[in-house]
């Protein structure tokens, strides 16, 4: 994943004079929204022109992660399973770690976050393996194995849950508090999957390069805090400018 | 032999006949059981393969029975657990109950994978039920978690029972359906056993018979021409030529008889060249024999009739010389005494030569009598001591004491040992010249040894023809008819003896011959 940044900027991330009607429109009522709230704060040249677009990256050597054995059902869910608690590309970018900013911008404000997501257990394994959902979002746990799954989790904001789930159910889980929630599988005990819960819409999920981009930021200082299941939490302060968007890179020591 | 005129013999001819090299033929039987043993191991191999399959086969039916039975083991401890979660209400039970459920659908898609077509249908059909159960399952565990009893209660009830009902059916009938197929490929593989046991068997009759049938034809087809050829070649010793040699062989065997019947014809025609020979020499032999006959009669009568007239010369001769016509002048005694001298060795010559003219003719016989040999001895003795004293030299005679009175021809062995001591005088300068006799074992040896002038090697074999001496320049020197060893080798052989003579050239000579003391089987 080393495209060049002006190109994934005409694809992805599209700079503000392109935006459709109905999206500008949205994000002018939301950041109209914040502006009331939040008036007394120096109002920037342009609320939401800024981004920034970063990597996340391992600093050291990456540990040894040894492949998980399955020791039941292997007929269905396979002899054993790659290790996915860190997932690095060739450049050593770290895939699913979830960025977001400490304290979002007053008045200003993102596109919002899907309030629905989805997570799939397929072949013993959750799919996605990190997902992110607003506070009040839900997600849809799929099954697509020919097996019973369990749904386990105790989180502490949120209730816990634990169902028994056969395949083609659907079981869908509201989450109403931000944090970070482990979710796991009573009967395979390999499988890891973790819910985060968001504060705000400043939240972002490296990809397979370890690269995130944040949208919607005006300029100022912020930080930056980076969560990862293996290595923990990683803060640094970033100024977003003139330039646009704002190249950052978050190092994540190894340990 | 029997057996080649048995109808066994028809094949062996018929073999012989092939228009084929006997290395070619042995080659063929070779390839044809070295072919056997080859198709022997592909049906083997394929045997063993056949079986390895149908028992790879039975092991796999047999993993399908095992699983069934997990599968139906499981669906009773699944029904054992929900049973005691609905009395406990804990948590604990419940994870047994997914844990069995999940070992159910384990083994399930295992048995799925590994099942012949024909019961895709069936395990399709339980799939469908599990289908069923796990959402039953699923929702029964909730409600107890959900403190929902009632609920989960009737879920067992209404649903999961019948469900549980129809998939122990299904996976009844999935056992039976294994075994039954277990049983067919028992009887399969039993069938297979017994299959090759009699194709291994008819292979073992079959090459036996084969190399049986095989090693007598192409044997007899190899023996029977050396046969035919030790007849054959019995025959050409037995001196039967002209015969053929027939065999069916078109090989080597039959060139090799066309070559010995060839070579049969050309021996008869060259036995026929030879007995025409033979026939027309035995035809001149008989003329020639004829005309020698003749020829001895001849000289007989020519010798007799000449010694008419010489004995008149010698005798007026004599009576000249004994001057009984008066004194004869001393001029003329000299010419008178040379015609005795030579008129003397005249008659000698003629006496010889009617001697061996009756030898040849075989009209000489010998006139057997006692005799002395101390006798002859002496008469020789004294005939020729005259000679030795005239030539200066030694002559003695030494005859072993305690012979016995001999039988045969006295006169003639006289004669023999006369012409031997005077050849010898004749021959040497100077030395001696011994007689010497001997007995032992019924033969008499006479010997004369002298100090002559030997007879080099190459001349001994002749030395006892006729009118030979050992340089025509000797005649010319010491005088003879040639005709005196000779007379004596025919007189000694009619005693039934033997002549015969040791010499080195320059050093002398030993003439010896030996004569039974009794003669012609005389009188002891």
């Amino acid at each position: 994943m080393t495209l060049p940044i002006h190109k994934r900027a005409s694809t992805g991330g599209a700079p503000a004079p392109r935006r459709s009607a109905a999206r500008t429109s949205s994000t002018v009522l939301c950041a109209l929204g914040v502006f009331l709230l939040v008036n007394n704060k120096p109002t920037p040249r342009d609320a939401t022109a800024g981004a920034i677009k970063g990597t996340v990256t391992l600093k050291g050597t990456a540990p040894e992660l040894k492949k998980l054995a399955v020791t039941i059902d292997q007929y269905v869910c396979g002899k054993e399973k790659n290790p996915e608690e860190l997932v690095l590309s060739p450049q050593g970018g770290i895939r699913s770690a979830v960025v977001w900013l400490d304290k979002p911008p007053a008045g200003a404000s993102a596109a919002a976050l899907a309030p629905t997501a989805t997570m799939d257990q397929k072949e013993c394994v959750f799919a996605p393996r990190v997902v992110v959902v607003p506070a009040g979002g839900k997600i849809d746990f799929l099954n697509s194995d020919r097996l019973l799954h369990n749904l386990h989790s105790t989180p502490s904001a949120n209730p816990p849950f634990n169902r028994t789930q056969p395949k083609g159910r659907t079981i869908t889980i509201p989450f109403e508090k931000p944090e970070i929630i482990r979710v796991t599988c009573d009967l395979h005990s390999w499988m890891r999957g973790w819910v985060v819960v968001a504060e705000h819409p400043y939240y972002a999920l490296t990809d397979g390069a370890g690269e995130f981009e944040l949208k919607g930021l005006p300029a100022g200082r912020y930080t930056l805090k980076v969560w990862q299941e293996r290595l923990g939490t990683v803060s640094k302060e970033v100024v977003v400018g003139d330039q646009d968007p704002t190249p950052v890179t978050l190092e994540m020591p190894a340990r | 032999m029997a057996l080649i005129n048995s109808p066994l013999g028809a094949p062996v001819r018929a073999f012989a006949r092939i228009r084929a090299s006997v290395h070619v033929k042995l080659l063929a039987g070779f390839l044809l059981i070295t072919f056997l043993v080859i198709a022997l191991t592909v049906v083997s191999l394929r045997t063993v393969a056949e079986t390895a399959r149908e028992a790879t086969l039975l092991d796999q039916a047999h993993e399908r029975v095992v699983w069934s039975r997990q599968i139906e083991h499981a669906l009773a401890m699944q029904m054992h657990f929900t049973s005691m979660t609905l009395l406990s209400q804990g948590e604990e039970p419940v994870s047994l109950i997914l844990r069995e459920n999940n070992r159910f659908n384990d083994t399930l898609a295992r048995l799925e994978t590994a099942a012949p077509a024909e019961e895709r249908t069936l395990i399709q059909a339980i799939r469908g039920a599990q289908d069923d159960a796990m959402a039953t399952v699923a929702d029964i565990a909730n409600a107890v978690r959900d403190k929902k009893l009632a609920e989960a209660l009737t879920a067992l009830r209404t649903r999961q029972e019948p469900i549980y009902q129809k998939i122990e059916t299904l996976v009844g009938s999935l056992v039976s359906a294994e075994e039954s197929r277990m049983a067919k490929l028992r009887q399969s593989l039993a069938a297979t056993r017994r299959q090759s046991m009699r194709l291994m068997t008819g292979f073992a009759v079959a090459s036996v018979v084969l190399a049986l049938v095989g090693g007598f034809i192409i044997s007899w087809s190899f023996i029977l021409p050396v046969r035919a050829a030790h007849g054959f070649l019995s025959d050409v010793a037995a001196g039967r030529f002209g015969g053929t040699v027939v065999v069916p062989n078109r090989d080597e065997f039959g060139a090799l008889a066309e070559h010995m019947t060839w070579m049969s014809r050309e021996l008869h025609r060259l036995d026929e060249e030879q007995r025409v020979a033979a026939a027309t020499l035995r035809g001149l032999n008989d003329r020639l024999a004829l005309a020698s006959r003749a020829k001895s009669e001849f000289l007989a009568n020519m010798s007799h009739e000449l010694r008419t007239p010489l004995n008149a010369i010698l005798g007026f001769t004599e009576i000249l010389l004994d001057e009984l016509y008066g004194e004869v002048p001393a001029n003329l005694r000299e010419p008178l005494v040379d015609i005795q001298t030579n008129g003397r060795h005249l008659l000698r010559l003629i006496n010889d030569v009617l001697d061996l003219s009756k030898i040849e003719a075989g009209r000489l016989e010998l006139g057997l009598g006692e005799y002395s040999v101390q006798e002859i001895v002496e008469v020789v003795h004294a005939s020729l001591r005259s000679l030795a004293i005239e030539k200066g030299l030694a002559f003695s005679v030494r005859v072993a004491p305690g012979i016995p009175a001999a039988w045969g021809d006295g006169r003639r062995l006289t004669q023999c040992l006369l012409n031997l001591a005077g050849n010898a005088l004749k021959f040497t300068r100077q030395g001696r010249v011994d007689i010497d006799v001997s007995h032992a074992d019924g033969w008499l040896t006479f010997k004369v040894a002298d100090t002559g002038i030997g007879i080099p090697k190459e001349e001994v074999e002749n030395i006892f023809a006729e009118f030979r001496q050992v340089d025509t320049t000797i005649t010319r020197e010491y005088g003879g008819t040639g005709l005196g060893l000779s007379i004596t080798k025919r007189l000694v052989e009619m005693h039934g003896g033997r002549i015969g003579v040791e010499s080195e050239l320059g050093r002398g000579s030993t003439f010896f011959f030996t004569v039974p003391l009794h003669a012609d089987g005389g009188p002891a």
